[in-house]
């Protein structure tokens, strides 16, 4: 008897067609696409426009040599004092020309005294262009 | 909103990349033979007072641990660390990534040494720039 009644009551119920989750999926779906808008709309230049991103971008992916840094660390600071030693101008009195490449590269070698990659380059121009053997 | 999470997803990444370039290049640098001593790289807090606009919150360290095998001298700590700060693009890069301080330690002794990372950058020159007439 209970369940006829409750049957007959769910009958006369007005039976909703509007679905609630259909104004929560469009209001996602809105979203979702000015957000898809706003991220392509940022990518577009005006002529006139430049990024300082694009510009710079060489130097942000320029790879710092690692392993050159931690030889430097350790063994430049011998290869320094030998270097010096050997191409100071000092030690061609009499040749204007030697003095001339000596003094060159102590300059560069004050400048690059902690790295050992740079400091290999300045041997071998020495070793070429003032005759020294190491 | 849509912005700051992506940088900040990219920031992590490009932290992490550096970091693990670094210790990779230590380790195969020791192995190699051509440096004595083991070192790594890892995060720390850092020091509060050197802290500047761009640090990364309670992450603004970069400690360097080096596996000496005795304590090492203030000299040795100090000569790590110059070759480090002295290294233009590498100071630039930890700045750039967030870190504020720099600190080299050994794994024997008690002795520590820090750095000021916004030091040893090359910022604007101290005069202001003429107006434009």
């Amino acid at each position: 008897m209970y369940y006829l009644l409750v049957a007959e009551v769910a009958k006369k119920a007005p039976v909703s067609t509007f679905n609630p989750w259909i104004l929560v999926s469009i209001a996602e779906f809105l979203i979702i696409v000015i957000l898809t808008i706003l991220l392509f709309k940022k990518n577009q230049k005006k002529p006139d426009e430049f990024y300082v991103g694009e510009s710079i971008k060489g130097y942000k992916d320029a790879e710092i040599d690692l392993s050159n840094m931690f030889n430097s660390m350790f063994n430049a600071t011998i290869l320094h004092d030998a270097l010096k030693k050997k191409i100071h101008p000092d030690r061609f009195p009499n040749d204007k020309e030697k003095i001339k490449v000596a003094n060159e590269l102590t300059t560069q070698l004050n400048e690059n005294k902690n790295n050992i990659a740079k400091m290999k380059e300045i041997q071998a121009m020495a070793t070429e262009k003032l005759g020294i053997t190491f | 909103m849509w912005e700051n999470i992506r940088s900040w997803f990219s920031d992590i990444r490009e932290r992490a990349r550096f970091l693990r370039d670094w210790n990779r290049n230590a380790k195969d640098t020791y192995v190699a033979g051509i440096i004595p001593v083991l070192m790594e790289a890892k995060i720390t807090v850092g020091c509060t007072d050197f802290r500047h606009q761009f640090s990364r919150w309670m992450a603004g360290g970069f400690r360097v641990k080096v596996l000496s095998g005795r304590a090492m001298t203030r000299e040795e700590l100090y000569e790590i660390g110059q070759f480090i700060i002295g290294d233009d693009i590498m100071v630039r890069k930890l700045v750039s990534n967030g870190w504020d301080t720099l600190e080299v330690h050994d794994t024997a002794g008690f002795v520590g040494l820090k750095w000021q990372l916004r030091n040893y950058t090359i910022s604007l020159p101290s005069y202001p720039t003429p107006p434009r007439s």
